[in-house]
């Protein structure tokens, strides 16, 4: 179920929060029971097969979240069982097909289920702070809330054990923010299904075209790359804040999951901006057990590199996501190299080349394979020449000699007339709400306010009205 | 909670407020609008019987009146807009116009036959509707009133803001006059005029959605009054690519949709299909050696139909036609 989908917005939200106020006045544990009902029908709905994998993933790591506290006796074999179980899953249900492809092996047609990159991270970190006496083990009904919560169930954010179960062990569902919560799910979903579902109509005919091995010229490489920065950017950050919203709706506070990412001035910077709760993953359960930066500063930017090609991989199954998780790595290495020499560039260079950086290494992170990248980026370079529209050339006739002047754009939008002149004013504006614009949860009530007016009325617009809900990008993760 | 609710009621009131009243998108909505009038217009001062072509823009692109006209001594008018211009909207807007002896052929596009009631709420007819023709607007069911309110996206905002400005220097008359000739067929689609050499067939619908479709409700609805009012109907086959895939089964299945209200169904030997090099830009669109050259197989198919004589295409129709 997409919580963009009018069977969401329209049924299961409403009877969701209803059935939890209702079974509040019952007390907590009867709001739980209603939740964890809620959270797993909310799963099953795609494939009801697939909750069995959901429900003994839960019991396994619950089982063995009793013995790894610490002085329990064995606790660290029953940990590694327990990392091994979550890992093998992750392996065998994502990755197995992966790396049977590459060895050249048969690798029947295993269903990938949702968010099990989410829900086996989610419970990798309550048995790692478990084991590390950061977090109490939880009764069943708490635990079980906390991973199959259906706010993040699918798509994060990844939130840490020790800032949710406290929270669910002392929920207080009459004092749950309901208009708050309601409020951030709005804007949320504008974010989705106003703004960056029309960035993903403006951003999929460049790439469909790099991947069916056409040219692209230079504005249609660049208006395409553009449009799906702000497309996987809108997209995720939408998903983040409805999550934030419907966990506010339910009593639960999750931590913010973007701020502002694409004002980063540095790398660094950047992936403390962009899906904080996965950079805060890798840092804490990934980078400083490598090491981090306490072995000297080859084995630093080692562990720097590794840590940012398993970031790749786990987005998936594919070499492209290891080609962004190591372009990122490589950029982060740069940075960490210039900045120990003691290079200073203005701040304005420093946001600007960090944007570049971002930005293009969004090309193999969306291209459809490596020749499809390649052939992007020669389009967004000039390889393959530039083409004007005409009527950009009737209103200023020396364009003409800029470039081969066309009708339209074929690989811009839906190639008409006026796609790019329209493309042109969705990505200034678009641009200007990532850059000028403060995020959501910095904004003041004045602020909200006026995005809830001009965003409203659109969202419902196409929310009833468009033929189907288009799915979040970070649901294939 | 009662703030949110406010800000969401005036978020809707100023929405309705700016697309019924401030904004407009003539060079896209306006050209459709224009089209629209223009074919009307023309519809109700040709003397009758004449021969109507109706379908989406497979009609002005594929076919061509000043083919079909000629050869079946009729004057001819080429109805086709555009798919998802409502065929409701179109059929009403049209019916006054065709009177009892009238010929109706409908080439429609595999798609009308399919779309949902939802893709209903959702056309482009909703938005010139609220803009221009709210006095339609009490007339239509209440979904399509509610589509019709709702009829635009953000991105029709950002366009309306491109269009606005821009139409002050492109002139609507004088692009669609560039594009369409007096019989509204399309003049505007030789070979490789469009830049684009990529057209693949779209996929065939299954039979079962071809006869469930709200489309083909609102076809038969309009061939039975249209038969029960004197005026001959005949359905055809759109312009395809020959890869598609028709079945018997399909081709049954569309034929019945006119057979079965007392209507005729025209079925050329190429089953109205062309190799990809023949279509412009894109799976509907003749290029237009082609459009005259399956004109004169319409009319030839035609002709037998209607019993009437067959009389050679226009010399010149007939050379371009050499070209296909």
């Amino acid at each position: 179920m997409l919580f963009n989908s009018r069977l969401f917005v329209f049924g299961f939200l409403p009877v969701a929060c209803l059935g939890f106020h209702l079974a509040g006045k019952c007390g907590r544990r009867a709001g739980l029971v209603w939740l964890l009902g809620c959270s797993l029908l909310f799963y099953a709905w795609w494939k009801p097969v697939l909750l069995l994998l959901l429900v003994a993933s839960i019991l396994v790591n619950f089982v063995v979240g009793r013995r790894v506290g610490p002085g329990a006796a064995g606790a660290r074999y029953w940990l590694l069982a327990g990392l091994g179980f979550d890992l093998g899953l992750l392996g065998l249900f994502k990755y197995g097909g992966f790396v049977a492809g590459n060895l050249g092996l048969h690798w029947g047609g295993v269903l990938l289920p949702l968010g099990i990159s989410f829900f086996t991270f989610q419970q990798i970190m309550y048995l790692v702070d478990t084991a590390k006496g950061e977090s109490a083990a939880a009764p069943f009904l708490d635990y079980a809330c906390f991973v199959a919560f259906f706010p993040h169930l699918i798509a994060g954010p990844l939130v840490r054990p020790s800032h949710i179960l406290p929270q669910l062990a002392r929920l207080d569902i009459c004092r749950a923010r309901l208009a708050a919560g309601l409020e951030i799910f709005i804007l949320g979903l504008a974010k989705k299904i106003v703004l960056a579902d029309a960035f993903g109509r403006l951003a999929d005919p460049g790439f469909a075209a790099a991947a069916h091995g056409l040219p692209l010229t230079l504005i249609e490489a660049w208006v395409a790359l553009l449009a799906y920065a702000l497309e996987i950017y809108l997209d995720f950050s939408g998903y983040s804040d409805m999550a934030i919203g419907l966990a506010a709706m339910f009593g639960i506070e999750f931590p913010v999951n973007f701020d502002s990412p694409y004002r980063a001035t540095s790398i660094a910077a950047f992936w403390r901006r962009w899906n904080i709760t996965l950079g805060a993953f890798l840092r804490t359960y990934v980078y400083v057990p490598l090491g981090g930066n306490r072995a000297g500063e080859g084995r630093q930017l080692v562990n720097l590199m590794v840590t940012m090609l398993l970031g790749g991989l786990w987005h998936g199954a594919a070499w492209r996501f290891v080609l962004w998780g190591a372009l990122h790595g490589m950029f982060l290495a740069v940075q960490r190299v210039s900045r120990r020499a003691g290079l200073a560039v203005p701040l304005w260079f420093s946001w600007a080349l960090t944007w570049l950086c971002v930005v293009l290494a969004w090309v193999p992170f969306r291209a459809a394979g490596w020749a499809a990248a390649m052939g992007f980026y020669r389009g967004l370079f000039g390889g393959n020449g530039v083409a004007i529209p005409v009527i950009f050339v009737q209103l200023v006739p020396a364009l003409a000699h800029v470039g081969r002047v066309v009708p339209a754009l074929p690989n811009l939008g839906d190639a008409r007339t006026l796609s790019l002149p329209q493309a042109i004013l969705l990505l200034g504006f678009g641009w200007f709400v990532a850059l000028a614009r403060p995020g959501l949860h910095r904004m003041g009530q004045g602020g909200r306010s006026f995005a809830v007016v001009a965003s409203f009325a659109f969202s419902l617009q196409a929310l009833v009205f468009q033929p189907f809900a288009v799915p979040f990008l970070y649901f294939q993760f | 909670m009662r703030r949110l609710v406010c800000l969401c009621a005036l978020s809707v009131w100023l929405y309705i407020a700016v697309f019924a009243f401030l904004v407009d998108r003539p060079l896209s909505i306006g050209l459709l609008r224009l089209e629209l009038d223009q074919k009307t217009a023309r519809l109700a001062r040709l003397p009758s019987p004449k021969l109507i072509i109706l379908a989406g823009s497979n009609g002005p692109y594929s076919h061509a009146c000043a083919v079909l006209g000629p050869m079946l001594g009729l004057p001819c008018e080429n109805g086709g807009i555009a798919v998802g211009i409502g065929l409701d909207d179109l059929f009403a807007r049209y019916a006054p116009y065709i009177r009892a002896g009238d010929v109706v052929y409908m080439p429609m596009e595999l798609q009308q036959y399919t779309a949902s009631r939802a893709a209903y709420r959702a056309g482009p007819d909703g938005a010139i509707l609220l803009r221009h023709d709210r006095w339609l607007l009490p007339a239509l069911p209440a979904d399509r009133l509610a589509g019709a309110i709702f009829c635009c996206s953000a991105d029709d905002l950002l366009e309306a803001l491109a269009e606005m400005p821009l139409s002050h220097a492109v002139s609507a008359g004088a692009r669609l006059a560039g594009e369409y000739n007096a019989a509204g067929d399309r003049i505007d689609n030789q070979r490789g005029g469009a830049g684009m050499a990529r057209i693949a067939a779209r996929a065939a619908p299954a039979v079962a959605d071809v006869q469930a479709g709200y489309g083909t409700a609102l076809i038969a609805r309009f061939v039975a009054a249209e038969r029960a009012r004197g005026v001959i109907v005949i359905g055809g086959l759109p312009t395809a690519v020959s890869t598609l895939t028709l079945t018997p089964a399909l081709v049954a299945a569309i034929a019945d949709v006119y057979r079965a209200q007392g209507g005729g169904f025209l079925v050329l030997a190429n089953r109205s299909q062309y190799p990809p090099v023949d279509f412009f830009n894109s799976p509907d669109h003749l290029v237009q050696a082609c459009q005259y050259r399956h004109s004169m197989a319409v009319a030839a198919g035609l002709a037998v139909a209607l019993g009437r004589t067959l009389h050679p295409a226009p010399a010149m129709m007939f050379l371009v036609a050499a070209g296909c």
